[in-house]
């Protein structure tokens, strides 16, 4: 024990002396790397950038950017495991990007603490609230129960067996909000019209639902890869009555257009995120609507703003109003009827009128 | 057919396994290749069937010299090969393994068994190698499945045979039915090469006898040269074929089992209630064709086999069903059966070897860390005093030859403090010089008043070594003679005629 | 086995005599492990070039050129070049050092943390990783094979976590506690494993593999579902170390290099790995067992007592690889910890192999990975090139170790003689 804190010793002594070396060098070589283009960095989850989902939009974002901002270099580094946050954001810091763009939740510490480190840095991230605020992190945030609601509105009239369902990847309030607020829709659609349309897959808990906390219950596949369980839940789903299913839980949805499939017509897929018809063409006439996710176009305006020098940290809020969530028609006809019923539940809630809370609305 | 080697050298390196060596097999011939282990005759017979190429010399089938790329090559000229070790597959049958390769095939590439089957029946009643083409190979025993090797070869039309040890694994009676098969190929044309390092085998079957020592051809005999002259010429020197033993005075019992019942791994009684007992100064031979239980017996006095009733006393101590380490600790010395197998590391080196079951005691190790200059310094004076060849103790013992390798394990049994010491088939496979320093350190072993139990077929070494004579047959005890006893009297109680016992 | 090797009683008058010391030189040579893996490294590194160039759309059109459009075959040979050139110099100097920044610091005394940041990375890397592959090497020693290492260091992780997090005493009993208790967890997770193996004779790969799984749905619960949570959070995230648990940078945080007091824990783990690999008694136990069962229990050595010491010890260090991962970055869990391609327990399944499962060759192969890895990342921040390049390399370069005779034959080592004697004694017997 004595020998080790010896060397523990000696090696902090040579800290000491490295460390009042380096002050002040790094940001030497940011500016050299950074006078000629400006570079747009994203560090992904362990997705990856072609994940077909949030860091696939994030990716987009930068691309669109790119259109528009002709001197732009982007480049993307994909994180094996939540250690690789930190020493990627420090990469790009190092390379002296314009902007770096974070993807989830799981990377609030690793950014906040890059943020905190490299106060001059423009930091972007996706889908997070943070748990410590920093003036240069901007965090894109998306209401999702709003498009959740309509996509409960939209599946409570489309329905014919009276029954819809929804599940979700795992329990978090990023899967679960969508849940919510599609419940929220529904029970709103029986309450409005007199239906009686059962939710199955989600029971809200008590309290309004924010990105941070989402409680309830429901029903999980546990992960966001397993199409085989995402398609024996739905078809458990379809023997239980339900002819619609929303599942929030990435590329697990297949399974659930797979179970439609063969369950054959009548039964749909509510898709997530993005455009099930532009992100898969060929299952389109499975999917009634997509309750889509702004990232795209959040990022892309957040890039902008930095290349512009417009940007400010502090939070954007992605909301029907603005088109951070919201709403697409899938391959299904829907009858122009509901539609106008949508239509006007979207005005209501953009104008603040209309709850999204399921608490609002009592189950019968 | 008639083949000749030429001058054959072959080096590995800087060692020359085969030096020059002229051989000539004629048509009909039982040629034998007679030397010890590390002479060189595995290299010799991999060079003519095609699996090394010499450096020097040439082979000649029939006058025309012929160039074997490969052993395709060498069956294709009429070689055949008996490995030691069979290469069969166990699950398939007879005729499956028979044709395994060189299928016949009827229309669409099906195999044609019919036809298979029925040349394997010709060719044994041909060469009278009766066995059941239908039989699964696995559950032959050993003596069948060597004629099926046999006959493998013969299906491939080979006109030279060449038999690498191939008593080795043998029962006396099967090494007997052997021996007819092949007087029976030679009566019918076929050329025969035939290793091995056992003189008696060589005068009654050979016809023409080569010795090879250290890769050169030293000499060729008769049939009817002594055995004590075929040895020398193997050895260079003369070899004891007897051993000094001083006069026997028995004292207490050391080892002693009660009705022992023992059972296999299938769950078979194969020691059915034995009872022995061995005194200090004294050798017990056990005897035994091979399979009659001595095995599990073995395993069970070693602690490595459950004993299902009776009781082990060592030294008065009951170490019945004791693990193997309170067995060893309470003064057993072992020299397993399948030493390779039981009784060695072979990626390890010499000297770590000769501590495998001492590594914790003084000065090998203190206080959970290991002594390596005490290891090595061990094993360089064991090296000296048991005379084990080698370059370095440091050196893994799978270099060794396997004479040199129960060098090893005689050597670290021995320099044990020693109560009991219990050697199963402890010369197996051994060459000449090998078996004698064997023999030599077990009987001075009893020499100092310590207890020994050998177990063994060969009658040789029974005879040799025994004081007095345990026969075991199926599981029991047949009979305990003295070593003064005619071999047809112990050849009786081997075959399970109970009664004839002298005691 | 071989009347043809170390025979003593060779003729001592071969023929070749005269050339045998320099003819011995040369095959040691090229037979040495570490220049075999040097090859490996070599043509791993060709195989990378090879993927960069049929995957670079850059390479590819300049090759097209010269079809089309007529550009010199000489220009698509230095375009090809500059891409494999870009993507290996980003590599070293994300992994390495950057030539640049080092004169940058030399000639004025400043960019320290830039210049030495890629070896830090490299180091922070190669820790757990280290620590891993020895309690995968002693297993494999032994002759077990621990497919569980990866399970192994996630409850390692958990449980140092879970001291580090919730239990509040000074760093000098609090870091030791907490690096003790990630000990007692991979043990833990590696006893289970052991016992069944032992004394039910279950095969230990599918009973770790599964054991992994067992594990990683306990992260989840420990996560989302406990105490362990984070609080005020729903998501899959701990509660963060206390700083008196956490393995601190050698130099300071505010040095900005992440390599940490974790490598001193690394260099006591191979001290230890090889002390009792090569010393100690039980250690010899260990790899007599591996080399020979049946011998090791004629010997006295009592088998079902080595396999679950060898998987306590084996699990012990890989759960001491997870909590030094968690304390010396992020000094928290989430509910991905180590799982999937961040998986070093799987990672340390080759580096073991590649590391011949000496604790020396686990240190350079460690190094090695851990090079690669942190290398591929700058090359993909710089060129674009994916990450699994790095990936690709690491396996090219273990298929070629695995296959030391394919390397010879590439590289013309007339070492072959020697192999194919080996091979045609094989159980020959003499």
């Amino acid at each position: 024990m004595k020998s080790i804190r010896r060397l523990g010793m000696a090696l902090g002594t040579t800290s000491l002396v490295l460390g009042t070396v380096t002050v002040g060098a790094t940001s030497m070589a940011q500016t050299a790397l950074a006078a000629s283009k400006f570079h747009a960095c994203v560090v992904t989850d362990t997705g990856g950038i072609n994940d077909k989902s949030f860091n696939a939009s994030a990716w987009k974002g930068l691309e669109d950017a790119k259109k528009v901002f002709k001197n732009m270099t982007i480049k993307y580094l994909s994180s094996t495991s939540s250690t690789d946050y930190v020493p990627n954001i420090n990469n790009f810091v190092h390379q002296g990007c314009g902007i770096i763009v974070t993807v989830g939740f799981l990377m609030d510490k690793a950014t906040a603490q890059a943020a905190n480190a490299h106060p001059k840095q423009r930091i972007a991230i996706v889908d997070d609230a943070p748990t410590t605020k920093s003036k240069n992190v901007l965090s894109l945030q998306y209401e999702t129960d709003q498009g959740g609601f309509l996509g409960g509105v939209l599946a409570a009239g489309m329905t014919r067996t009276g029954t819809v369902a929804t599940y979700g990847g795992m329990n978090f309030p990023a899967v679960t909000l969508y849940m919510n607020g599609f419940v929220a829709g529904v029970r709103y659609y029986d309450k409005t019209y007199g239906a009686a349309v059962k939710a199955l897959g989600w029971t809200p808990g008590k309290g309004a639902c924010s990105l941070a906390k989402c409680a309830g219950d429901g029903s999980f596949i546990g992960n966001f890869t397993d199409q085989t369980a995402g398609k024996t839940l739905t078809t458990n789903f379809f023997s239980q009555g339900a002819d619609i299913v929303f599942p929030v839980a990435g590329s697990v949805g297949l399974g659930s257009v797979a179970a439609a499939q063969q369950a054959g017509k009548g039964h749909s897929v509510m898709w997530v995120d993005s455009n099930g018809c532009v992100s898969d063409p060929a299952d389109c006439s499975w999917f009634v609507g997509t309750v889509a996710k702004g990232v795209e176009s959040s990022v892309k305006a957040a890039v902008l703003s930095a290349a512009k020098g417009t940007f400010k940290g502090g939070v954007y809020v992605g909301t029907l109003k603005n088109n951070g969530t919201a709403l697409e028609y899938g391959g299904i006809t829907v009858p122009k009827a509901l539609k106008a019923k949508i239509a006007k539940a979207k005005a209501a809630i953009i104008a603040g009128s209309l709850s999204v809370n399921p608490n609002s609305y009592p189950a019968k | 057919m008639r083949l000749e080697l030429r001058g054959i050298t072959k080096r590995f390196g800087s060692f020359t396994a085969n030096d020059r060596i002229d051989l000539t097999v004629e048509p009909g011939q039982i040629h034998s290749l007679l030397g010890e282990n590390g002479a060189g005759k595995t290299t010799l017979m991999n060079v003519l069937f095609g699996l090394l190429h010499p450096d020097e010399g040439e082979i000649l089938i029939d006058g025309e010299p012929v160039r074997f790329a490969n052993s395709g090559d060498a069956v294709r000229r009429g070689i055949g090969m008996v490995h030691q070790h069979f290469m069969l597959v166990p699950v398939f049958s007879v005729t499956e393994n028979v044709v395994l390769g060189f299928e016949p095939t009827k229309s669409l590439d099906r195999v044609d068994y019919k036809r298979a089957t029925a040349d394997i029946v010709r060719l044994s009643q041909q060469f009278n190698l009766q066995v059941d083409p239908d039989a699964t190979v696995e559950n032959l025993p050993v003596g069948l499945q060597q004629r099926v090797e046999i006959l493998k070869a013969l299906s491939r039309d080979a006109e030279l045979l060449i038999l690498d040890e191939p008593t080795a694994v043998l029962t006396p009676q099967e090494t007997d039915a052997l021996m007819a098969i092949m007087r029976s190929l030679a009566a019918a044309g076929k050329s025969i090469l035939f290793i091995t390092h056992k003189l008696k085998e060589v005068r009654a079957v050979a016809d023409v006898i080569t010795v090879i020592r250290d890769g050169r051809v030293v000499g060729s005999a008769e049939p009817t040269a002594t055995e004590s002259e075929l040895a020398s010429l193997m050895v260079g020197r003369d070899v004891e074929l007897t051993v000094e033993k001083s006069a026997f005075s028995p004292g207490e019992s050391v080892f002693e089992i009660r009705d022992l019942v023992v059972r296999d791994d299938r769950g078979l009684v194969k020691v059915n209630g034995v009872s022995l007992d061995v005194r200090a100064g004294e050798i017990m031979a056990l005897a035994g064709v091979q399979g009659n239980g001595q095995t599990e017996l073995v395993e069970a006095i070693a602690g490595m086999r459950h004993v299902e009733s009776g009781t082990i006393l060592l030294n008065g101590r009951d170490v019945t069903n004791r693990t193997p380490r309170e067995v060893l600790d309470a003064g057993l010395g072992h020299i397993p059966e399948d030493r390779q197998r039981d009784g060695l590391v072979m990626s390890m080196s010499v000297a770590d070897n000769l501590v495998l079951n001492t590594p914790r005691r003084a000065p090998f190790a203190r206080r959970g860390t290991r002594n390596l200059a005490a290891v090595h310094d061990n094993a360089v004076r064991l090296a000296h005093d048991f005379d084990i060849r080698t370059t370095s103790v440091e050196e893994p013992v799978s270099s060794l030859s396997g004479g040199n390798q129960q060098k090893v394990i005689v050597a670290r049994e021995l320099s044990r403090p020693l109560e009991f010491l219990m050697a199963s088939q402890p010369t197996r496979g051994l060459d000449v010089g090998s078996i004698e320093y064997v023999h030599r350190q077990v009987v001075n072993h009893r020499n100092q008043g310590n207890a020994a139990l050998i177990v063994s077929s060969e009658l040789d070494e029974v005879l040799a070594l025994g004081d007095r004579i345990a026969v075991m047959f199926d599981g029991r005890i047949s009979g305990i003679v003295e070593p003064t006893a005619s071999r047809e009297a112990i050849g009786l109680l081997m075959a399970g005629t109970t009664g004839a016992a002298d005691e | 086995m071989s009347d043809l090797s170390t025979d003593p009683q060779a003729p001592a008058s071969a023929p070749s005599a005269p050339a045998a010391p320099a003819r011995r030189r040369w095959r040691l040579n090229s037979r040495s492990p570490i220049m075999i893996t040097f090859y490996a490294l070599i043509l791993g590194l060709v195989v990378g070039a090879l993927v960069i160039i049929t995957t670079t759309p850059a390479v590819l059109d300049s090759w097209r050129g010269i079809f089309h459009s007529g550009t010199g075959i000489f220009r698509a040979l230095k375009v090809t070049w500059d891409n494999v050139g870009a993507a290996y110099r980003s590599m070293f100097n994300g992994a390495v050092v950057n030539p640049a920044n080092l004169w940058h610091s030399i000639t004025t005394g400043q960019g320290w943390e830039a210049t030495l940041t890629p070896l830090s990375e490299t180091l922070t890397y190669a820790t757990p990783l280290i620590i891993t592959s020895l309690g995968v090497g002693i297993a494999f020693q032994t002759g077990l094979f621990n497919i569980g290492a990866n399970g192994q260091a996630v409850l390692g992780g958990v449980t140092g976590a879970v001291v580090g997090s919730m239990v509040h005493v000074p760093m000098i009993v609090h870091l030791p506690l907490t690096l003790a208790c990630g000990f007692a967890g991979g043990a833990l997770a590696g006893l289970v494993p052991g016992f069944l193996k032992a004394y039910t004779g279950a095969h230990e790969v599918i009973v770790t593999i599964m054991f992994n799984y067992v594990i990683y749905a306990f992260l989840l619960f420990s996560v989302l579902s406990t105490p362990f949570q984070q609080p005020g959070q729903q998501n899959d995230i701990s509660r963060t170390m206390d700083s008196s648990a956490q393995l601190h940078p050698l130099f300071g945080a505010a040095s900005g290099l992440r390599v940490n007091y974790g490598i001193v824990v690394a260099a006591l783990a191979v001290a230890f790995a090889w002390w009792f690999l090569e010393r100690s008694s039980m250690g010899f136990d260990f790899r007599v067992t591996g080399a020979n069962p049946a011998a090791a229990k004629a010997s006295g050595i009592n088998a079902k007592v080595v396999i679950i010491l060898v998987f306590v010890i084996s699990g012990g260090l890989s759960g001491l690889a997870g909590v030094v991962q968690v304390a010396s970055t992020t000094h928290y869990i989430d509910g991905g910890f180590l799982i999937g391609s961040a998986g070093i327990g799987f990672t340390a399944i080759t580096v073991a192999l590649l590391g011949r499962n000496k604790p020396g060759g686990i240190v350079w192969a460690s190094l090695l990975f851990a090079a690669l890895g942190v290398g591929g990342r700058a090359m993909q921040g710089t060129t674009g090139i994916p990450l699994d390049l790095a990936s690709v390399i690491q396996s090219a370069i273990v298929l070629f170790v695995a296959t030391p005779v394919l390397v010879k034959e590439i590289f013309r080592l007339r070492a072959a003689p020697v192999v194919k004697l080996e091979l045609a004694t094989k159980g020959w017997g003499a």
